[in-house]
């Protein structure tokens, strides 16, 4: 049945709410669009971050949301029968990523489906909306029984506004904050925002042109112990550098092995300012990449690995920041890990829209560059270096 | 201590309680907690039915057209564009001292202007309620809080007074109704 805004009904009626039901959700525009279920309690807050399913959480603790691409858009696998009493409402969004708004979109559906048949269809198209950049499509909430709400009403502040009026933090990807973060080593800047493992912030610039984002690597070297018998602490060198594939298909490494430090103003437009072998030098290592040529510039895996030294990431309590002017700091913080890989993928900075770059936090370990590679089907050929 | 109702519960105003005339109507509700798209601008209206459900005239629907009955029994104390602020969002007053005795039943309703052009409809309407204050000793009455996931209706019959053994009795009602006050005014037998 076709559904119009502003409807609301049991689900009953429509389908079996006690049995797997899809909701799609589908976008057809111009812009990147980002789809999410959030799982909310009776209050209307997420008071679980784990019932917040999206593409980079795509199950619920017990599976009763599942997300997955599909069409134009995202299909989100729901088993209103086995969701946790403390969930009562499903609330499923469509938010933009980079530029553009709803009212330029060419059309919007929401659909419910049961064996594979639209028991419920939304369909809006750009007239319906304004300057929303995320929007609340449909709801299924618990009153008494399942019922559907076809809200489509949304927020021109973006995901930030959703979030927040679901309780959830800005910024941030969703859900609650990490505990407290231990202090960080050079504290500096005011505003920062911590990146935790499989969340994505995007670097939007509050200016026009992104300007040069600058990725600092810094660690410490671990103390020197006392006492007669007490080993030597190895030095450590840490190496920041980063994989690129551009926009015409070009891919290579940044990195002082090899001694491919890029260039700023020339192809890859991204540059390794020198190596600090020490972990002395104050400002660490820095990886420059140039805003302006972000067009030309398709994805970046950012990483360090362990020079020389054994691989006790621990100890040599690296640091990673990512600075974009006019945003936050972003901050990775390398000894929460007890890996004995020698090399760590650190962050992905994908292209959005030629105006900004989405930042993931990646945090995966590698045994070296060629496992690295495959792991994020970059395709490029390995041969050992040295520096 | 008002008494809160749930729908389709009546209650006696009067009956045990001498000397009540002077009521206070206040009707509110929470719109358009979204971004986008245009106000929602809600109108109360009320219905001076006789016996048969229908207006004796025209003037028997006060509304924002016409915000005073001519007995004077029912004012409507005027038009809240927009809804915003908290509390009511519109007051009827009325006398029941001075109401007509043709009069058997006044109907409260809500609706929404411009429903069709706006696309907008009571399903984006939430926390709707009408209370009753006697408007001599400022307390409250009764409170009806509609609670109902109302959808695509564009009208709502939120409650009534009527004439029951001579006695005022509120009858809570909260029936929604597509259409929008175009409707509302046919069923009530206003000329539209």
């Amino acid at each position: 049945m076709q559904i119009q805004r502003g409807m609301r009904g049991k689900l009953d009626q429509y389908v079996r709410p006690d049995q797997a039901i899809e909701v799609a959700m589908d976008v057809d525009g111009g812009a990147v669009y980002d789809y999410c279920c959030f799982g909310v309690d009776g209050g209307g807050k997420l008071s679980d971050d784990r019932y917040m399913v999206f593409y980079n959480q795509t199950r619920s603790p017990g599976g009763e949301i599942t997300y997955e691409s599909g069409g134009r858009g995202a299909r989100f696998g729901v088993d209103l029968s086995r969701l946790p009493a403390s969930i009562q409402r499903l609330v499923f969004t469509v938010s933009i990523d980079g530029s553009g708004t709803m009212g330029e979109i060419a059309s919007h559906t929401a659909a419910v489906r049961q064996d594979g048949q639209d028991a419920l269809a939304l369909q809006l198209n750009g007239s319906d909306f304004h300057s929303e950049k995320a929007i609340i499509s449909i709801e299924l909430y618990k009153k008494d029984v399942w019922r559907f709400g076809a809200v489509a009403g949304g927020f021109n502040g973006g995901l930030g506004d959703l979030l927040r009026s679901y309780g959830g933090e800005e910024v941030m990807g969703g859900g609650n904050p990490p505990s407290p973060p231990p202090p960080p080593p050079q504290d500096n800047a005011p505003a920062k925002v911590e990146l935790r493992k499989g969340q994505k912030v995007s670097l939007r610039k509050s200016g026009s042109s992104l300007g040069e984002i600058l990725i600092n690597l810094n660690w410490s070297q671990p103390v020197k112990r006392g006492g007669l018998f007490s080993p030597r602490p190895a030095a450590i060198d840490l190496d920041l550098g980063c994989l690129f594939e551009l926009k015409d298909g070009r891919k290579g490494c940044v990195q002082a092995l090899g001694n491919a430090f890029g260039s700023l103003q020339e192809p890859p437009f991204i540059a390794l300012d020198g190596d600090d072998r020490s972990g002395a030098v104050a400002g660490g290592e820095n990886l420059r990449v140039n805003g302006e040529r972000i067009s030309q510039i398709q994805r970046i895996l950012v990483y360090t690995f362990i020079y020389e030294g054994a691989a006790n990431w621990d100890e040599a309590k690296g640091v990673v920041t990512v600075k974009c002017p006019g945003s936050q700091e972003i901050i990775v913080r390398m000894d929460e890990y007890g890996s004995h890989l020698p090399m760590c993928a650190i962050a992905m900075l994908e292209n959005c829209g030629n105006e900004t770059f989405s930042v993931e936090k990646l945090i995966q370990f590698f045994p070296g560059h060629r496992d690295m590679d495959a792991a994020y089907r970059w395709g490029m050929r390995w041969v050992a270096g040295r520096k | 201590m008002a008494v809160s109702l749930s729908k389709g519960q009546k209650v006696d105003l009067t009956k045990g309680n001498p000397g009540l005339s002077k009521l206070m109507i206040g009707l509110g509700w929470d719109t358009n907690r979204y971004d986008g798209g245009a106000d929602f601008d809600l109108d109360a209206a009320a219905f001076l039915v006789g016996g048969n459900g229908k207006v004796a005239s025209d003037g028997d629907f006060v509304f924002y057209g016409n915000l005073k009955h001519a007995s004077g029994g029912v004012v409507h104390t005027g038009d809240n564009l927009t809804g915003e602020g908290d509390g009511d969002d519109e007051v009827i007053k009325v006398d029941l001292s001075l109401v007509p005795p043709s009069v058997e039943k006044i109907a409260f309703t809500v609706t929404i202007y411009d429903a069709d052009v706006r696309k907008q409809n009571f399903g984006q309407v939430d926390n709707a309620y009408i209370h009753i204050m006697d408007d001599t000793s400022h307390t409250e009455l009764v409170r009806f809080d509609l609670g109902e996931d109302f959808s695509i209706e564009t009208a709502v019959v939120v409650g009534e007074l009527y004439r029951h053994s001579g006695e005022w009795k509120f009858n809570a009602i909260g029936s929604g109704f597509q259409g929008g006050l175009h409707a509302l005014c046919l069923n009530f037998g206003v000329n539209v």
